[in-house]
């Protein structure tokens, strides 16, 4: 890696965790608004 | 045969609960799409394509920086796009896109530039420098034509474009390969990241409806 292994390694380290992140995210909100929707009908 | 005129047709599509049955096809295969795209393009890129001749091994941050700079720019377009529609023609849909669309642009913008920071400093010696295309990515949408074209217009401390529809590419066939591959990883990743979103923001915003009360009713 001739002494960039790092620069590498930051780059693609902080942008599959910030993409898998924004991904889990989403997911997650798009459940809750599913939930929330779910309680608003049997209320 | 219908009477409708086409533009009028397209407007069916406006509907949240026709979005959401469209959404809930197209997003699985996004996301697929987004895994072995990005997987496949990380192995050319890493294991096939050869260490740059000048750069060396750290050249390999373009096939993230790359996509994330034209996704950041082509996602900025898409918002005003869909605000500017969402405005003109009262499609609240379009509103709710716009506003799933934003995060992820800023996402990628921030990505964008932090990669470009990661492979200035080794290349250029520098982490930022307050040059055309730096600057305009920087400040974002209201110049997505500058950030584009800034590398022509000012012979500045950024590369020229290294791919242009107009011209053969200025690098290796894998190289080229990797980058395409991790291009369409992310546009996959960004179309089913902001449909999600938009299916949330619409259940969010009508959980009071018929065709919200059907969906949870089916997904209880």
């Amino acid at each position: 890696m001739s002494g960039h292994g790092p620069f590498l390694w930051c780059a693609y380290g902080a942008a599959l965790l910030a993409l898998v992140a924004e991904a889990l995210l989403v997911a997650r909100r798009r459940r809750a608004a599913l939930h929330a929707a779910a309680n608003e009908l049997s209320n | 045969m219908s009477s409708e005129r086409p533009a009028l047709r397209l407007f069916k599509f406006a509907s949240p609960a026709r979005f959401e049955q469209l959404a809930g096809w197209l997003t699985p295969p996004l996301w697929l799409a987004a895994l072995l795209c990005g997987a496949a393009g990380l192995c050319v890129g890493f294991f096939v394509a050869p260490v740059d001749a000048t750069q060396g091994e750290v050249y390999r941050i373009l096939y993230i920086h790359v996509p994330a700079a034209w996704l950041s720019m082509l996602l900025y377009l898409a918002l005003a796009f869909w605000a500017t529609i969402g405005w003109a023609f009262k499609v609240r849909l379009a509103s709710m896109l716009a506003r799933a669309i934003a995060p992820t642009g800023a996402l990628y913008t921030l990505l964008a530039l932090w990669t470009g920071a990661l492979w200035g400093q080794p290349t250029w010696g520098t982490w930022w420098v307050w040059d055309a295309r730096l600057t305009s990515e920087l400040v974002g949408s209201v110049n997505v034509p500058v950030i584009y074209f800034s590398v022509r217009w000012w012979n500045t401390l950024h590369q020229g474009a290294t791919v242009s529809l107009a011209s053969a590419p200025k690098m290796a066939d894998s190289m080229l390969a990797a980058m395409l591959l991790c291009t369409l990883a992310c546009w996959a990743h960004a179309g089913a990241v902001v449909l999600t979103r938009t299916r949330a923001i619409a259940l969010e915003r009508e959980a009071d409806s018929a065709w919200a009360a059907r969906l949870a009713g089916a997904a209880a």
